[in-house]
């Protein structure tokens, strides 16, 4: 039987964070976590984090458990992984799999933290268990952790913030996502994640449910179709999406079953998720032994999850008299969670929690919701200033933090509309890639006649360079014109930033770039040579038509350079302003078309004898 | 599908370890789950239930049931969330598995 103080049950953020508590206050503390890797859902998570800059928002999640880890004071910590808790019995003896050893441990908490987390959840359609249908958050595991891609064309069912951040990650990757499909009007997560999958071109399909998935040993293709408002299918409507994975991302539900087993009175709450513990708002539960934190407190996101584990770990210490003065401890956190909720997505949240609390809610102020901007633009201002669109009352604000001139003002809610006063505002872009939004971008005017640069967040590979042509996209995915890279600023964060140049009547809708790439352009079929190089060997100082011929042997193939001839003549041209029609094109050649060695051998054969 | 590039990740060069798949010798890589091996090697179809219904995986997890294989001769392990070792031997599970 191993003893100790405090029990956590998973190691993600809401258990980590009760580990610093309760290690803070030199408690015992065995972490058990059913994974090989401790960090619950972070390690699989490579966007920047919303919430405040004081609690790692702007960090990337797969950062945020190792920062965590850093603040657990180790000499009092056990941290067991690929262990599973899997009972805990009337006599609350905890029973736990070793699945390195294959053995079974018993433990004696003093007190227990139930840190479990979620499972997705899953929808009726047909053939919904073919090999290539995964939960979103499945997908994310494979390709984020285990770097494996699940396939090459993805659908997306449900554009939550799941649906929507697991998308833009695929393409990340290197997957094409053929389509995000959203039973709602709208999307349920943030507009900002939705503006990023939009800008990389992802055909959106609200009103529309999945119907069916085909295929044999893997999914082939997908029928999907219209619904009405009550989401029953409008017949006809039914179309194919030709696809070889199929993604779930319809939501999330507590991980409770071991708090049913401890006997703790239970509730069904749909806002929340599921069946979720009744707790107070100290994360205690009506068994004294045992609290509740994170996403088996109902579902949230991890921010709050740390904050609930850290109350929850300050609550088993108050209770094993090891903290007396949690009020001091405990009010800031709670605080802190409370105003993260006051948006009109957290809203929901925050009434159930309260409602389950027993507290009452007062009145909360409407976020006021106003333009990203104020100040004026001189007329011949050269320096670079910032167009944040982030219209949303979202808990978020390292843009505030970022900005070393005091340029953006969020103010004292969190939820409030980011501005950014451009009469302060010196243009270093440093904002631009602090923002998890990918939603604040660069404007700089007046650096040559009729065009203007526009400064955008890059996270996709691989990173252009300067001078490669690219095609400037609107904010809708749209090709608006052909443009060229004008700087390229490397980040430690890995938000690029890539600034190009484009006409100035662009100015307020090019929000993205597609890459063109180069290497593709066939330009001479025959010799396969491609347009990149016949540019670098111009640059190299091959820019007479023979010296280009001898050396990538370009028009020399079977087909006399008939196919190729006049093209690299052009390119010389837009390189060099060399007037071609002057120097050498070639000299024409037999065989003018090709033939067989062996004809021309027999007919030299015949001569012979002849 | 191994991702090769990523503009955010490093996926390190680990080393290749040897397994077999109903007796067909397949890589992985040391730190991969069965289920990724198995996926890396373009093998979807993990179990074939009691009804003939084909599944792979599904929470990556090992919330579901879905990636229950025979491996090392003991069947319904959760290969989701099982490291891959060097030699090991992974078997599609056929209804609920027996001991052998
Ligand atoms: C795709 C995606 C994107 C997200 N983006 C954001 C974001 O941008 N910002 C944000 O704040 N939040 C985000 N979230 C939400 C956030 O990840 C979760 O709310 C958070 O991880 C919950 O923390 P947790 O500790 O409660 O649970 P988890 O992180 O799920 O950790 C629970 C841990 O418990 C372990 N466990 C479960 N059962 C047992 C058992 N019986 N025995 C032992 N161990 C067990 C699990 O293995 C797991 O490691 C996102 C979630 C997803 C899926
Ligand atoms: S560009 Fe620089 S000065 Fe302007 S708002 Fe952004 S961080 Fe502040
Ligand atoms: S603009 Fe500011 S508030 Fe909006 S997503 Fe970006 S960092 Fe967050």
């Amino acid at each position: 039987m191993i003893k100790t103080d405090v029990l956590i049950i998973g190691g993600g953020p809401a258990g980590l964070g009760a580990a610093i508590e309760t290690t803070k206050r030199k408690l015992k503390t065995l972490i058990i976590e059913e994974n090989p890797l401790y960090g619950g859902q972070l390690i699989k998570q490579t966007h920047k984090f919303f919430g405040s800059s004081s609690h790692f928002a702007g960090t990337r999640g797969i950062l945020i458990h190792e920062k965590l880890h850093k603040e657990i004071e180790s000499k009092y910590l056990t941290m067991k992984t690929n262990h599973s808790v899997i009972a805990v019995y009337d006599d609350n003896i905890i029973g736990i799999h070793d699945k390195n050893k294959n053995k079974f441990l018993k433990v004696d908490a003093k007190k227990v933290i139930l840190a479990t987390g979620a499972s997705e959840k899953t929808i009726p359609f047909k053939n919904n268990d073919l090999p290539g249908i995964y939960g979103a958050g499945g997908v994310q595991t494979l390709m984020n952790v285990n770097g494996v891609l699940p396939g090459k064309k993805i659908l997306m069912i449900g554009a939550g913030n799941i649906g929507l951040i697991v998308s833009y990650q695929l393409i990340q990757a290197g997957a094409e996502v053929v389509g995000i499909i959203e039973a709602m009007s709208k999307q349920g997560g943030y507009l900002v994640h939705l503006d990023k999958v939009k800008r990389l071109g992802v055909p959106l399909y609200f009103n529309h449910t999945i119907v069916e998935a085909h295929g044999d040993d893997k999914v082939e293709k997908a029928v999907i179709a219209k619904v009405d408002k009550n989401w029953n299918i409008i017949d006809g409507t039914q179309k194919t999406v030709e696809c070889d994975t199929i993604c779930l991302a319809v939501g999330l539900t507590p991980t409770s079953e071991l708090l049913w087993q401890a006997g703790v009175e239970m509730e069904f709450n749909p806002v929340l998720g599921g069946y979720i513990p009744k707790y107070n708002e100290y994360m205690e539960t009506n068994k004294k032994k045992f609290f509740v934190a994170g996403d088996a407190a109902g579902i949230g996101e991890a921010t709050s999850a740390i904050i609930e584990g850290r109350i929850a770990g300050i609550s088993a210490a108050k209770a094993l008299n090891a903290e007396k003065n949690a009020k001091k401890f405990h009010k800031p956190l709670i605080d802190y969670i409370n105003n993260l909720r006051d948006g009109s997505t957290g809203i929901k949240v925050k009434k159930a929690k309260f409602g389950l609390w027993g507290k009452e809610l007062k009145d909360i102020k409407e976020v006021k919701i106003r333009p990203n901007q104020k100040g004026k633009i001189k007329k011949d201002r050269k320096q670079p200033y910032v167009v944040i669109e982030c219209t949303e009352d979202i808990p978020c604000n390292p843009c505030e933090a970022s900005c070393p001139f005091g340029a953006i003002d969020i103010g004292k809610r969190i939820v409030n509309i980011p501005v950014v006063d451009l009469n302060k505002c010196t243009g270093c872009l440093s904002c631009i890639s602090s923002c998890p939004g990918l939603a604040i971008f660069g404007i700089t005017e007046n650096v040559q006649k009729g065009k203007v640069v526009i400064s955008i967040p890059y996270e996709l590979y691989p990173l252009p360079e300067k001078g490669n042509s690219i095609w400037a996209v609107d904010k809708n995915g749209q090709i608006l014109s052909e443009a060229e890279v004008y700087r390229v600023r490397k980040n430690k964060n890995k938000t690029n930033i890539v600034s190009i140049i484009v006409d100035e009547k662009y100015k307020d809708s090019v929000r993205h770039f597609y890459p063109q790439s180069e290497g593709d352009v066939i330009i001479c079929r025959c010799n396969d040579i491609t347009a990149k190089e016949i540019n670098d060997a111009i640059d190299d100082g091959y820019t007479d038509f023979e010296e280009l011929k001898r050396y990538l042997r370009v028009t020399m193939g079977p087909c006399q350079g008939r196919g190729c001839r006049h093209l690299v003549m052009g390119m010389i041209r837009a390189k060099t302003g060399k007037d071609i029609s002057k120097g050498s094109t070639g000299t024409r050649r037999p065989p003018e078309s090709s033939l067989p060695f062996k004809a021309i051998v027999k007919e030299n054969k015949k001569r012979s004898k002849e | 599908m191994r991702i090769q590039a990523h503009p955010i990740l490093e996926f390190k060069k680990k080393r290749k370890i040897p397994f077999f798949f109903n007796g067909r010798r397949l890589y992985g890589y040391e730190g991969d789950t069965i289920a990724a091996a198995l996926h890396d090697n373009g093998i979807n179809v993990y179990r074939i239930t009691s009804k003939g219904r084909k599944r792979g995986f599904f929470c990556a997890i090992g919330k579901c049931s879905s990636c229950l294989m025979v491996v090392d001769d003991i069947p319904n392990i959760k290969t989701c969330i099982t490291p891959l070792k060097s030699g090991m031997k992974v078997e599609t599970q056929k209804g609920k598995g027996v001991y052998k």
